[in-house]
């Protein structure tokens, strides 16, 4: 996994960069995995949350808790996510969102 | 609390005495630049008279030919020596202040090396030397909440200045050669040389707001000093100038550090503002809310300090509104003395009249009422100062109209997608519950208006003030040829200050927000009016310029991650709040509505105040419409009263409290004590 950090705003878009010694490093993995234990999983231990597990089917989001991730990665990557791409394939665990991700030009 | 036999509230306070009978300070003053002999002390006093709720431990009085100042003082710092008006070292500055300068023990030691004398050591007199030091800037030294008025009697100059967001109230009227100030409009009401006239362009700014936009006031003739500004008056004119503005880094130079830093920064700077507002030489309390930003307040004054901490809160019977069981959870974990009151339909229509005395405006939403009786408690309590969390929700991030610009935005880059509005339904449960259904169309297209027009200066507000204008319906035909072409949001775009172009979204929604709702309603009629009626001063750390100026500059998606509010602050109460109340959805205060009017027999004040007779003599409404309104809260009619029928409602209602109060049956003429006063005069005086 590479390290990313966030960087000052450019002309309004967020850019990543690789950062391998800076403190507070997250790789995009990190950050996912962090939004989805605090904004839906109340703070949980990381153990908690498998890489593979699907979100809808353990219940961690229901529809609009997948459109609020939705928001969050738009927000912090800077992409846009179509209709058509949201389906389970893409959004359901952290395994399908950095696949996606990965898919979309975000290295995970 | 229990029900008033013949539910017949009082309207109109019978005389002064009994509308200040309850007992902050207040300011009032006149000054006469024309050529008749000397200012009337006689009318000052009255002036005075009518505003002592907000100051009940003494009454003081300056006049000279051209000037009188008056003062109903509550005393707080300095309880010997900071009696008002006070001068500077020969007598040719007269100050009358209400408020608080929280840094007046930092200003004073440099004001002392430039060779100013002090005479006590109160916050008082800091101002006065500050001015004589730096002018109109000695504004920019100051940290706190006030409202003040300087005669220079050498020059026969006037400065008078209001804090920057508004916390403590000035109004004034310019009648003639004269200029009137006071601390509440009544004041001004109670001299020979202002009448007042519910102003047509007022209301329609309320119906769009909820307040009207300084200067204007809901009185034709009466004006206020907005926030951040100050007024010169001179032989020759009056300016109003801006001396702070709200503002926001430009987007793209936003800088984006790591979260962490700021969390830390944030935590510091409002413990600075919290312990400041610790500075009193009388008991200091909290309002502990059970939300997150009082919670916070009172956690960090129960770490810095030693005493044990008066906790307040209301509470409701009715669930919907109760928030006890977080309360409880705070007082537990904080280990507070706490007392609250338990609100009822009954007691918000019982003590509405009174209120709107106060608030002398109208108000769309009964939630100030709880918040008089509060303040009852604390000064029945013999506490005079409490510390509350207003202002974290606009300074940080808190409300559900960020959230609702943000996701309008989210769904403006595709404005076909079918499935990003439906992100809405985590603000609104009503849509949840109606998703898939036939309605969808119906709120989709209600949020879709003016979707894609993102530039729009007031893109996240013109939803929410588009559902208020409605009300407006209900004005006579006079009243609207009255308002004529005057369009309240044209007006407040065009005052923007400059740059707002360049800020990121939430930034906009927060000036905003800031600049209407918070300093027009929630300081004014939820604020100052309803804790000075029982003499109770409220005091805010989110409100620090300090914490304003920070919480200015956090990158916005640490204020608000995806849909998660305040999240920087949640993250600095980590270890300071309990996490059942730090993680907690905001719950927005509110109180029973229109519902509170017509529960069981209904009250006559009400019946009366809406009856075809009262609402043609005030002029502004059509009765027939406000009948049909009022049939349907009472529940005579099929349909149930809406969200946007309870705010007309109220609406309506405050606003013919008003006119009776006001404009129809002001107190008239009843005899002031003769030994009320402290009077004070110049040693040399000029004649």
């Amino acid at each position: 996994m590479k390290p990313y950090r966030t960087t000052p705003f450019t002309s309004g878009r967020l850019a990543m960069q690789h950062d391998d010694d800076a403190e507070g490093i997250e790789s995009v993995r990190e950050q996912i995995r962090e939004f989805v234990l605090d904004a839906f999983m109340y703070g949980a231990a990381p153990e908690e949350l498998d890489d593979d597990a699907s979100f809808l089917e353990t219940g961690i989001m229901d529809s609009t808790g997948i459109m609020e991730l939705v928001m969050f990665l738009e927000e912090e990557f800077d992409f846009k996510v179509q209709d058509t791409e949201m389906v389970p394939e893409n959004l359901d665990s952290v395994d399908n969102l950095c696949q996606y991700l990965s898919k979309k030009g975000v290295p995970a | 609390m229990g029900r008033e036999p013949g539910r017949g509230a009082r309207v109109a306070p019978q005389s002064l005495e009994e509308a200040a009978g309850n007992r902050m300070c207040g300011i009032c003053g006149i000054v006469d630049w024309g050529t008749e002999p000397a200012v009337d002390p006689s009318v000052l006093k009255r002036m005075a008279w009518t505003i002592r709720h907000r100051g009940p431990d003494e009454l003081g009085l300056y006049h000279d030919e051209r000037a009188a100042l008056g003062h109903a003082r509550l005393s707080i710092i300095d309880l010997a020596g900071g009696a008002q008006p006070m001068s500077n070292e020969d007598d040719s500055l007269w100050i009358v202040f209400n408020g608080e300068i929280y840094n007046y023990l930092e200003l004073r030691p440099e004001l002392e090396r430039r060779g100013h004398r002090f005479k006590t050591r109160s916050d008082t007199e800091i101002i006065l030397h500050l001015y004589e030091e730096h002018g109109p800037r000695c504004l920019d030294h100051m940290n706190g909440q006030f409202a003040f008025c300087i005669w220079n009697r050498n020059e026969r100059s006037v400065f008078m200045a209001r804090d920057r967001v508004g916390i403590r109230p000035l109004y004034y009227a310019n009648p003639g050669s004269r200029l009137l100030f006071a601390s509440e409009i009544k004041s001004l009401l109670a001299t020979p040389y202002v009448s007042a006239a519910i102003d047509p362009i007022g209301l329609d700014q309320t119906f769009t707001f909820w307040s009207p936009l300084p200067p204007r006031t809901a009185f034709e003739g009466i004006l206020q000093l907005p926030p951040a500004h100050y007024l010169v008056a001179t032989p020759s004119g009056l300016r109003v100038e801006r001396y702070w503005t709200h503002a926001f880094p430009e987007q793209s130079a936003l800088e984006v550090r790591d979260e962490r830093e700021y969390v830390d920064a944030l935590r510091d700077e409002l413990v600075k503002a919290t312990k400041l507002r610790m500075r009193a030489d009388v008991p200091v309390a909290a309002y502990l809310s059970g939300g997150l930003d009082s919670s916070l307040t009172s956690a960090v004054i129960k770490e810095h300090t030693d005493t044990p901490l008066n906790t307040f809160s209301v509470r409701f019977n009715d669930a919907r509104y109760d928030e006890s069981a977080h309360q409880d959870t705070m007082v537990a974990a904080l280990g507070t003395q706490h007392r609250s009151i338990t609100i009822g339909k009954d007691d918000i229509a019982r003590a509405f009249p009174e209120v709107i005395w106060h608030t002398e405006a109208p108000i769309l939403r009964t939630a100030p009422v709880p918040l008089h009786h509060l303040s009852k408690l604390v000064r029945d309590c013999g506490i005079k100062v409490v510390v509350t969390g207003e202002g974290a929700d606009e300074m940080l991030g808190g409300y559900n109209i960020f959230k609702e610009d943000k996701i309008r935005r989210f769904w403006a880059r595709d404005p076909e997608s079918a499935l990003r509005p439906l992100l809405l339904a985590r603000l609104y449960p009503y849509i949840r519950r109606s998703a898939g259904g036939a309605t969808d169309t119906y709120w989709q297209r209600f949020f879709a208006k003016g979707l894609t027009d993102t530039q729009a200066p007031c893109y996240s507000h013109l939803i929410r003030w588009g559902n208020t204008a409605p009300i407006k319906r209900f004005l006579t035909r006079g009243f609207k040829d009255r308002i004529g072409g005057h369009d309240a949001i044209a007006q407040f775009t065009a005052a923007l200050p400059e740059g707002f172009d360049t800020w990121a979204p939430l930034s906009k929604a927060q000036y905003i927000e800031t600049a209407t709702f918070m300093t027009g309603y929630l300081l004014c009629s939820q604020g100052d009016r309803v804790s000075a009626s029982h003499g109770v001063e409220g005091r805010f750390p989110f409100l620090d310029h300090h914490v304003i100026e920070f919480a200015a500059r956090i990158p916005p998606k640490y204020k608000i991650r995806a849909l998660e509010e305040k999240r920087v602050l949640r993250l600095v109460a980590k270890d300071l709040v309990p996490d059942a109340v730090r993680r907690r959805a905001k719950q927005p205060y509110r109180a029973p509505d229109s519902a509170s009017f017509f529960d069981g027999e209904g009250w006559d004040y009400v019946r009366e105040a809406l009856s075809e007779q009262a609402v043609r003599e005030a002029g502004c409404f059509d009765p027939r419409m406000v009948e049909r309104l009022a049939a349907k809260c009472v529940g005579q009619e099929r349909a149930k009263p809406s969200a946007r029928d309870d705010m007309a409602l109220v609406g309506i209602l405050s606003t013919q409290l008003l006119y009776r109060q006001m404009v129809q049956e002001f107190p008239g003429n009843e005899a002031i004590p003769d030994d009320a006063f402290h009077v004070r005069t110049a040693r040399n005086a000029a004649r």
